[in-house]
């Protein structure tokens, strides 16, 4: 793979050449936080890829909110500083949206629309766990190219054909990286992980998959840790791999409009008649979990979670999955 | 042309036939080519109001009408039970797994229906009935809550006269000013008496509300039917109907696209899958 350098100044004026072909998302720092935000070519020179995940996750930009299924229309667009963790997440709403018997024409587009330039992480929060799930503080795939800060700019690599094209086209802003510059990124790259690794220690579990398959009847579930939910949905919303939506009419008959959609709403698995699946909140934060670290593992051969910890910044009940899976191991 | 996934197919609601005080069957003629296997469901669609799945109780065979048994339930099934014929309705699919009649051929098998679930089990005996010589016998047990909860009434009579088919009725609860020529008693009392090879070619095809499929596997275990010879319509609230939306999930799976149609042996590892 070539590894290129480019330099704190370079890099916005490469920003500025995408800028005429697609719109440019890239985050936007506010108390220790980092946002998403629209760039344009007043702004551009103002663009941050941030130092850790942003407060929401990726999947809007293909999958939003509220999305009005009808036509289907092109909007090319740059993502600039995803990290790591929200590109893992993609392998899950990926394998359901354009997998199985029909692929979701809305999502496959914005998809495709979109060119990935990811970062390394250059620091983490206190809710960051990706090394537990096997995840490393840098991306490792799902992007087209990737910038690892160092002292004077960038280490970029890119793993895709429109990656390298983009860079072939800017001879002059991109120079091969030097042994000393690719030093420097795989020392930060490795100091992070074991600060990650660090922060983490105390929770002992290992498999995720294993620790809540052999605990499913631990009476912790019921009794402790869904007991202090308060049911706001609000984990569901920031998870980067929650792919649930409702599917609603419109005034048009030929089109329909979705909405996101929670398994932790009593509503969600209900049926006409009134029978519930998951009646108690318990079993719909069992499902949760079992959905995160079970059934999408079985589908899909990752877990669906990546340890970007977003639940846990958003939960006000202060329900921390990393906590939760530590209580059901002491509890074996 | 179609522009996305989630388009329906216009139809017609050419008729409406009163079952009981509570189902009625819907007769729809699309007005594209919509051709589905026994057991399949399809979203039917009361433009702007909202979209709700169903299985089909019609022949497959018969392609022009599609018949359709609703229970009202819900707010779309309110909606639809205050149409009379003539409206505008959509309808998408076919979804999910059928039931794989081929296999069963040669064999003998036992269609187990309670209530309003002998929707889709209509359409599967419809497909039976299409050549009956296929199968070594036929044993029909539908249970409903009174004599007058019994859907397809006008059906029976023809069904009861079939040579290689056996009809058992059930009631729960029979008034004593009605006349009833089955038993009384829960749907799995019809299970009692079976004559059927059961360890050797049987079959159980089952449909129902969630307690009724519960109690009726466990009886159809006891009564020595393999785990891989009971057919389960897990029908839930798909609403996407295409493995997306994930409202129908059930274990590790979609039902939408891996079932309704799964024999017990594929969700036995599931905790308490009759919800």
């Amino acid at each position: 793979m070539n590894q290129f350098f480019i330099n704190n100044h370079n890099i916005h004026r490469f920003m500025l050449k995408l800028l005429s072909s697609r719109a440019i998302y890239a985050l936007r720092e506010e108390t220790g936080n980092f946002y998403w935000d629209r760039y344009t070519t007043e702004t551009v020179g103002l663009i941050n890829i941030g130092k850790y995940r942003s407060i929401t996750s990726i999947k809007q930009f293909f999958f939003p909110v509220q999305e009005f299924l009808s036509d289907i229309k092109s909007h090319p667009l740059a993502i600039v500083g995803p990290k790591s963790c929200d590109l893992h997440l993609l392998n899950t709403s990926d394998k359901i949206f354009l997998e199985g018997m029909f692929a979701d024409d809305f999502y496959k587009h914005k998809r495709s629309d979109a060119l990935i330039i990811s970062s390394d992480c250059t620091d983490c929060k206190l809710s960051c766990f990706c090394t537990k799930m096997d995840i490393t503080p840098y991306p490792q795939k799902n992007y087209d190219i990737n910038l690892s800060p160092i002292k004077e700019g960038y280490v970029v690599d890119c793993v895709s054909n429109i990656g390298e094209e983009l860079i072939r086209q800017s001879p002059n802003l991109f120079q091969k990286a030097i042994e000393q510059q690719l030093h420097e990124k795989e020392k930060n790259r490795k100091d992070l992980t074991e600060k990650v690794k660090k922060q983490n220690e105390k929770f002992k579990w290992e498999e995720p998959l294993m620790t809540v398959e052999k605990n499913m009847v631990s009476k912790l579930w019921k009794d402790e840790i869904a007991k202090s939910c308060v049911e706001c949905d609000g984990c569901r919303y920031v998870c980067g791999s929650c792919y649930c939506f409702l599917l609603g009419e419109t005034k048009d008959f030929y089109s329909k409009i979705r909405t996101w959609d929670s398994c932790q709403s009593a509503g969600y698995g209900r049926v006409a008649g009134g029978a519930n699946p998951r009646k108690e909140k318990f079993q719909r934060l069992q499902n949760l979990y079992n959905c995160k670290m079970i059934y999408r593992k079985k589908n899909f051969g990752n877990y669906a979670c990546s340890g970007c910890g977003r639940c846990i910044e958003v939960c006000p009940a202060k329900i921390d999955i990393r906590e939760s899976l530590q209580r059901i191991t002491n509890d074996e | 042309m179609k522009k996305h996934i989630y388009q329906p197919i216009e139809c017609i609601l050419e008729k409406v036939i009163d079952e009981t005080k509570n189902i009625k069957t819907f007769v729809i003629r699309p007005l594209e080519p919509f051709k589905f296997k026994t057991g399949q469901f399809v979203e039917l669609a009361v433009p702007g109001i909202g979209e709700a799945p169903f299985t089909p109780s019609s022949n497959p065979y018969k392609t022009d009408l599609i018949e359709i048994t609703i229970m009202e339930a819900g707010f779309v099934t309110g909606v639809l039970h205050k149409m009379k014929g003539g409206e505008k309705l959509g309808i998408r699919g076919p979804y999910g797994t059928s039931y794989p009649v081929e296999k069963f051929f040669g064999k003998e098998i036992l269609i187990l229906g309670g209530g309003v679930g002998m929707a889709p089990l209509r359409s599967f005996l419809l497909t039976l009935l299409h050549d009956l010589t296929n199968f070594k016998k036929i044993i029909l047990a539908y249970g409903s809550k009174t004599p007058d909860d019994v859907v397809y009434k006008y059906m029976f009579p023809e069904w009861e006269k079939e040579n290689r088919l056996e009809v058992l009725k059930s009631v729960d609860i029979c008034p004593v000013d009605i006349q009833w020529d089955g038993q009384v008693g829960l749907v799995t009392c019809l299970l009692d008496h079976l004559k059927m090879d059961i360890v050797h070619s049987s079959i159980a095809v089952v449909c129902g509300p969630p307690v009724m499929m519960k109690f009726s596997t466990l009886k159809l275990l006891e009564k020595g039917f393999a785990p891989a010879n009971i057919y389960l319509s897990m029908e839930a609230n798909m609403s996407c109907g295409l493995g997306k939306c994930g409202h129908c999930q059930l274990g590790e799976f979609f039902i939408c696209k891996d079932g309704p149609v799964f024999t017990y042996e594929q969700i036995k590892h599931i905790r308490d899958p009759f919800v």
